[in-house]
């Protein structure tokens, strides 16, 4: 049995975990257009800040007892699913089993100047490297998805002057409301970090160096621009393999993680996934998420039939030590907005927001206290309603069946 | 990775079981606990913890239920959460931990805290495959039993408890 799987990050590796773990014979090889041993990217933050060392952004080497051949540095150029062959540069490499993990990147919006020297995006290791490396005292962050806001934190905590640009009118936008995003863009400014709301970017100034921005009602002037707008699947490879693309441009895949080809399987950043609050696909480009599906598509290339129920967003972002956690999604992004009912409490440093749709837990999000709240996470996904949890804790032998969501107490 | 049935019967793993009806909340489990981790009776850095619902008088202790698909190693970054292959308990290694709480934000039963010196991760783990809090609770809600007889005391508990409604309705 030959293996291989396309894509050195969170998803790839967690299918060769799986295949490993169950099979010892099979014949994994891995391939990578990326030079680096498997990183990951939640520790950037930490890294540019300098709270932890370089070495700490490579995980654990397990490939000795892994067995996995890896193919670093080289590109697939082309995936022939008729005659089941991989194409690289100087080899092409057979396979009864293909895992496309080939993740995602970033989305470079067209503004003018943005080829100048000291414009940056955040992906990959060499990325960061590159901005460690420029130097510069002032930084501006284009776009406050987690991405740029986790970034502008970290080089803020290096010292830098920072600052950042958000098109719409709040930042984090597409995992908190107005409220919750006010509180931690208070906290954020507070720490000496500028955000412009509401602002779009005309153009990067400067003649080859970056020298400043160019907005629609200033001029902001830096060193350094880092565009953090968002992430897109990689799936031109799948594309000219003629495998199924779905209308967000990740590849389409069933519930066990096989593409519309067969023998190919895919999962991680690449791949459409299917949302467990919305009950839609949606791009959920999330390390978890990743992680589960490729156990799943490793598994099934197996012959192990494994099922992928769906997931939804969980992100937690640290923000200068207060910790914001979204669960589920905001307002804006649930469809139907009829039988919408949002909690809120706010006491002292501590907030939370509970949106329910017809009593169902669409979305949570909590700045300061983040104990418990895997509990809330769990009760969203089996889709208990917050009504039947207030029931359940409220008599004594509702409680003892499910005793785990004692916890909740004080949400009800 | 799921382990298999008949694995788990060779090796008798052990599991902790819980058992809220008969907890009286006297929070010894969270001195023991306390006292073997860091060497101090502080409740508040004890791994287990025994929540309360004063209304019904009902009290739960709470601690890692050592998940078989557990959602805390998927969904760490950096992989530092891995299953002891003698104990079966979830390890986080704290070496490598870099106090993300991705694990705390997803873990379904709260069961996993922040150390508040070392900004790292921490839950259970077994005490090493002997945990204090079974060896010391005083009325069996906390019980360190192989998981075979763990699935049957569970089984004779609600055949109980049926039976009770049973003979109840015929009385009536």
């Amino acid at each position: 049995m030959q293996i291989v799987i396309i894509g050195n990050g969170a998803a790839g590796n967690a299918a060769c975990a799986a295949i490993r773990g169950t099979n010892a014979e099979a014949k994994i090889t891995l391939i990578s257009d990326e030079s680096f041993p498997f990183y990951s990217p939640c520790v950037f933050p930490m890294y540019l800040s300098g709270e932890v060392e370089r070495q700490r952004l490579f995980l654990r080497e397990v490939d000795d007892a892994m067995r996995v051949t890896r193919i670093l540095g080289k590109k697939v150029l082309k995936i022939d699913v008729k005659n089941q062959k991989v194409l690289l540069e100087d080899e092409e490499l057979k396979y009864d089993s293909l895992i496309i993990a080939s993740g995602s990147k970033p989305i470079i919006p067209k503004i003018e100047g943005i080829d100048k020297l000291g414009v940056f995006c955040l992906k990959t290791i060499e990325d960061v490297d590159r901005i460690l490396a420029y130097g510069g005292k002032r930084v501006a962050v284009i776009g406050s998805g987690p991405i740029g806001v986790e970034a502008a934190i970290a080089l803020r905590k290096r010292g830098l002057q920072v600052s950042i640009i958000e098109l719409m009118d709040r930042i984090l936008p597409r995992l908190f409301d107005k409220k919750p995003s006010n509180i931690i863009e208070g906290i954020i400014r507070e720490n000496g970090i500028k955000i412009f709301t509401d602002e779009k970017v005309v153009q990067i100034l400067g003649s080859e160096r970056v020298r400043g921005i160019e907005t629609d009602t200033r001029e902001i002037k830096c060193d350094v621009a880092i565009v953090a707008v968002g992430m897109r699947p990689r799936a031109e490879l799948a594309k000219s393999a003629k495998i199924k693309i779905g209308g967000l441009g990740g590849i389409l895949t069933d519930e066990r993680m096989r593409t519309s080809v067969e023998n190919v399987y895919s999962c991680g950043d690449c791949v459409e996934s299917y949302d467990i609050i919305l009950g839609k696909n949606t791009l959920n480009l999330i390390w978890p998420n990743a992680v589960l599906q490729g156990e799943i598509a490793g598994l099934n290339c197996l012959g192990v039939n494994k099922r992928y129920r769906g997931f939804t967003n969980v992100v937690c972002i640290d923000i200068f030590g207060a910790r914001a956690v979204s669960l589920g999604h905001p307002v804006v992004l649930v469809d139907e907005k009829d039988g919408l009912e949002e909690i809120e409490r706010a006491y002292g440093k501590i907030y939370y927001k509970i949106i329910l749709k017809d009593g169902n837990i669409m979305g949570v999000q909590s700045i300061g206290e983040i104990k418990d709240i895997g509990v809330m996470f769990n009760a969203m996904g089996k889709r208990i309603k917050l009504q039947e949890i207030k029931k359940i804790l409220g008599k004594r032998e509702f409680v003892y069946t499910s005793p785990w969501l004692a916890k909740l107490k004080r949400y009800v | 990775m799921a382990r298999k049935v008949e694995e788990i019967c060779v090796n008798k793993m052990k599991v902790l079981v819980i058992d809220p009806e008969a907890c009286t909340g006297c929070e010894i489990c969270e001195l023991v606990c306390s006292l073997g981790k860091t060497g101090a009776c502080r409740p508040s850095l004890s791994r287990i913890k025994v929540v309360r619902i004063e209304n019904e008088g009902v009290h739960v202790p709470i601690v890692c239920m050592q998940c078989e698909d557990a959602p805390c190693k998927v969904a760490c970054p950096v992989n530092a959460i891995e299953r002891d292959s003698k104990t079966g308990a979830m390890i986080i290694d704290e070496s490598i931990c870099i106090g993300c709480r991705a694990c705390t934000i997803v873990c379904p039963y709260g069961a996993i805290s922040i150390d508040p010196k070392s900004r790292k991760a921490q839950t259970c783990d077994l005490c090493g495959g002997d945990p204090l809090c079974a060896k010391w609770c005083p009325s069996a809600a906390l019980m360190f039993t192989n998981e075979v007889s763990a699935d049957m005391l569970k089984r004779r508990a609600v055949g109980e408890r049926v039976a009770q409604l049973i003979l109840k309705s015929r009385s009536q």
